[in-house]
């Protein structure tokens, strides 16, 4: 048993390091032998505009999601139940959707122009793309990263210390910039590389809006079969990431706790009256949400509304198996990640902090790795070593756990770490072996942390696209492929169909990860 | 450090609700100069609500606040928390986890103040409160103890008009608990610090007042010089909650009370024949073992120095006695009970003194 345990270890251990092995083994040569294109004009570019987008589609988002949290948590807001909810929407909806929705709606000949046409204006509107527009767009996704990191955050702080600053004299403003940001800190930061993160690896976005970045060009590369090419801009990328990648691993923070250690009395906090600035306030929520959530689903019934067929025949464009294939996908992988992160974590015991340390470490690379070096290293692999299973299901699951494993580790270690080993040696000494306890009480107890990381991994998978192009089998659709054909086709009522679609079976588990905290907070209180 | 001009609290009328339940019901009192003023009363009396609202920290709905000559709170005005001048110590400390003791210290000095002012202020502090040593140090590097003189320390450093402590001492263990009371009460004075201390330890609240305010539900029940508070409560409920009390029926004749421990003298306005009710402190009733004795033991408090007994009376009345550590006796015996108080006592119709 425990032999066979090692032994899986093992085997996905090697799997973590397979994008490290493709990446070495066509990457590093081809930089070697083309050292002159590595400052070429082209890798330069490539190198400024991704880092110019990582910075300030960063810097947007964490800076909304600082104002949204302020206004959420620390003010006499009105309405708050609800701006909760509708400014986390725009987590459901897949980048390369939201790319062309955006093209749509704000571009050449997209809904905006049409209306000043039709006022009798002729003129051009702004070109929306390249940079201004793939800056706007995903910093319209990714806000609600920052929103929710800060919100949690918020909510641990001792409030007293807003009290006690007060008193010594310093206002509401003086005393959230000298007091309650500096102790919330690690949730600004923590917000901020999940968004760095997020525009470094997105392909969806980049690549509707004609941004030219890495993860574009590293596709567009291996379209034109460079695969040496690919792996050499691979490694550029991994380069730039490393850095953003060092401080997540060392922050802990895809792995951390969000639980606070010191609840506030949440009914005891006083909020800040905005008084006279209630209504700007509630305005510039407004805009969040209109450009964030409302444009973006108008546009999706749009679309839809354009096609000549009735609802029925609409509907029945898309075929039954892509949505079939989408939740089993996403389904499967869920699984496998779930029982890969206890297996690692109830078999790595805590004293073997090396070897888990090093596992941690190669896995949280993976989900910061960009999933079409991902996916390319997992071509290579399956055609060189594992031919049987290129382009099957097998391979692409293999490449979504490489990718994701990390989001459903992270709520299982809490879990595992929160209740202890107390119960299960309680199981033990009633005399209960090893897989009963598991089943009996092992799982039960950690349920709110797999339950989370299931969810975690089955939205991801749900939306991803890169990795599904590349090693798809053929013929394979998902939702999210059936959306970036049909948008590559100009199809958008198809599109709109299909996105409407994903994001319906998205949107309950999205929220339930984001409340499963609460349960398990009530659960563990439940507990002591 | 400390500006000495005439320092004064003044609240008229107060009354506070939080969802329509009445918290604090209009209550009015003043604070002299340099006094510290003991706030106590059970829990859910208003104690910290009234403390709040004399910060800013909430508002009340009606009523006048003056701190020091500059009016804070009426119908028409409300200072907000950060110009009122006035300082407070909490309960949990709330000293702000990313500074060191100095940089919580400084926090609320004024910038303007000149640097040099500035830092001798801070050591002095420092060295008042005993924690020189400490300054560099972060929050949760410091013990309970180290971390209640810090957040004294912060809160004076402003020289507030008007300190609050909110139950300072609530999460220290005893043994650290009478050391600090007793510097915290020597620096205060040596300060002229106006204060108002809330507790619920009636220990700590006779220590630290000149003067004690007795709270519950909302309303004063006594605000009185602390022997007073002790010795002539208002009501039965004063007389419960500071200290041990028992209530003996007596009849009055002259100056003397009949009860069936004894005579007492007593110091109230009663005519002869009156019936009333004595307050018996467990140390003006003395025992002595005796067969045919007035009661029984029927359980004993071990208190180190002394025991407290509880005996029944024949009557089926209680009362408590304290007793000298010598005098042990056990559990069940017949005991004469005598009043033996070496005062005069007070008396109470319908629960209030008279």
């Amino acid at each position: 048993m425990f032999a066979i345990n090692r032994i899986l270890i093992f085997f996905i251990f090697i799997l973590f390091c397979v994008p490290f092995i493709f990446l070495f083994e066509f990457g590093v040569t081809e930089i070697f032998n083309s050292i002159e294109n590595l400052f070429s004009i082209n890798y330069l570019n490539l190198i400024t505009n991704t880092l110019i987008l990582v910075v300030s589609v960063t810097v947007t988002s964490s800076i909304i999601g600082l104002f949204l949290s302020w206004a959420t948590e620390m003010c006499d807001l009105k309405y708050k139940k609800i701006w909760r909810i509708l400014l986390i929407i725009p987590l459901v909806i897949p980048s390369y959707f939201a790319g062309y929705i955006f093209i749509l709606f704000y571009g050449p000949k997209g809904e905006i122009f049409d209306f000043i046409n039709s006022l009798g204006f002729t003129g051009n509107i702004p070109n929306i793309y390249g940079f201004w527009g793939a800056w706007v767009c995903l910093s319209s996704l990714c806000y609600p990263y920052a929103y929710l990191n800060l919100s949690a955050g918020l909510k641990s702080v001792d409030r007293k210390l807003e009290d006690a600053s007060r008193v010594l004299g310093y206002n509401h403003f003086k005393t959230f910039y000298k007091i309650i940001l500096p102790n919330i800190k690690t949730s600004f930061f923590a917000g901020g590389v999940l968004i760095a993160l997020y525009t470094l690896s997105d392909f969806g976005a980049v690549s509707a809006l004609q941004y030219n970045t890495f993860t574009l060009a590293i596709y567009t590369k291996f379209r034109s079969f460079d695969l040496n090419g690919a792996a050499a801009s691979s490694i550029i990328l991994v380069l730039i990431s490393i850095p953003i990648i060092y401080y997540a691993i060392n922050m802990s923070i895809i792995n951390s706790s969000r639980i606070s250690q010191r609840p506030s009395n949440l009914s005891n906090i006083k909020l800040f009256d905005l008084k006279k600035y209630q209504p700007l306030v509630q305005f510039i929520l407004f805009i969040i949400v209109l450009i964030s959530f409302i444009i973006p689903f108008i546009m999706i019934f749009t679309l839809i509304s354009r096609t000549n067929l009735g609802i029925y025949e609409t509907f029945s464009v898309i075929k039954y198996s892509s949505i079939y294939n989408t939740i089993i996908g996403s389904s499967l992988t869920g699984i496998l990640c779930v029982i890969i992160s206890l297996l690692v974590i109830l078999n790595l015991s805590k004293k073997n902090t090396i070897l888990r340390y090093f596992f941690e470490s190669v896995m949280h690379f993976g989900f910061t790795l960009p999933g079409i070096v991902i996916a390319l290293s997992f071509v290579y692999f399956s055609i060189n070593y594992m031919f049987p299973i290129y382009q099957t299901w097998v391979i692409l699951i293999l490449g979504y756990t490489v990718l994701f494993l990390s989001t459903a580790y992270g709520p299982i270690v809490t879990s595992v770490n929160l209740i202890g080993d107390r119960y299960i040696n309680a199981s033990k000494s009633l005399g209960k072996g090893p897989i009963n306890t598991l089943i009996n009480i092992s799982i039960p107890l950690y349920r709110p942390g797999i339950i989370k990381g299931f969810l975690n991994v089955f939205i991801l998978t749900a939306k991803e696209l890169p990795v599904t192009l590349i090693l798809a089998p053929l013929n394979f659709n998902t939702l999210s492929t059936v959306i970036w054909d049909n948008l590559e086709e100009a199809n958008f009522s198809t599109a709109g169909v299909a996105g409407l679609l994903l994001i319906i079976i998205i949107i309950i588990p999205t929220y339930l990860s984001i409340h499963i905290d609460d349960i398990k907070i009530k659960f563990i209180n439940r507990k002591k | 450090m400390i500006k000495n001009d005439e320092i004064d609290l003044e609240v008229s009328n107060l009354s506070i609700s939080f969802n329509k339940t009445k918290i604090i019901d209009d209550i009015s009192f003043n604070l002299g100069n340099g006094e510290i003023l003991s706030l106590i009363g059970p829990s859910g009396s208003g104690k910290t609500t009234l403390i709040r609202c004399l910060s800013g920290l909430d508002s009340p709905e009606i009523g006048n606040i003056t701190i020091s000559n500059v009016k804070v709170f009426d119908e028409n005005t409300n200072v907000a928390v950060e110009n009122r001048d006035v300082g407070i110590v909490f309960q949990d400390f709330a000293l702000f986890p990313h500074m060191t003791v100095e940089e919580n210290i400084s926090f609320g000095i004024k910038k303007n103040n000149n640097p040099e002012k500035k830092t001798s202020s801070i050591v002095e502090l420092l060295l008042l409160c005993g924690i020189y040593n400490l300054r560099n140090r972060y929050p949760d590097e410091l013990s309970g103890g180290e971390q209640q003189r810090v957040a004294l320390a912060r809160s004076l450093a402003t020289s507030p008009k008007l300190l609050l402590m909110d139950e300072p001492f609530s999460n220290l263990d005893a043994i650290f608990r009478s050391q600090l009371r007793i510097d915290v009460k020597r620096i205060l004075k040596y300060l002229k610090i106006t204060c108002i201390f809330v507790t619920h330890d009636q220990q700590e609240a006779l220590y630290m007042g000149d003067r004690i305010i007795v709270l519950n539900e909302g309303k004063i029940q006594q605000i009185d010089k602390n022997i007073n508070v002790f010795q002539k409560p208002q009501n039965e409920f004063v007389a419960n909650f500071i200290g041990l009390a028992d209530f003996i029926e007596g009849k009055i004749a002259d100056n003397y009370a009949q009860t069936e421990i004894g005579t007492v003298e007593i110091n109230s306005n009663v005519s002869n024949g009156d019936l009333v009710e004595i307050l018996v402190r467990p140390d003006d009733v003395s025992i002595k073992k005796n067969k045919s004795g007035n009661g029984f033991i029927i359980s004993k408090e071990y208190k180190g120095m002394y025991y407290i007994y509880h005996i029944k009376l024949n009557s089926g009345k209680m009362v408590k006695s304290l007793s000298s550590h010598i005098n042990d006796y056990d559990v069940g015996i017949k005991v004469d009970v005598q009043l033996s108080p070496g005062h005069p006592l007070v008396c109470y119709k319908n629960k209030l003194i008279v």
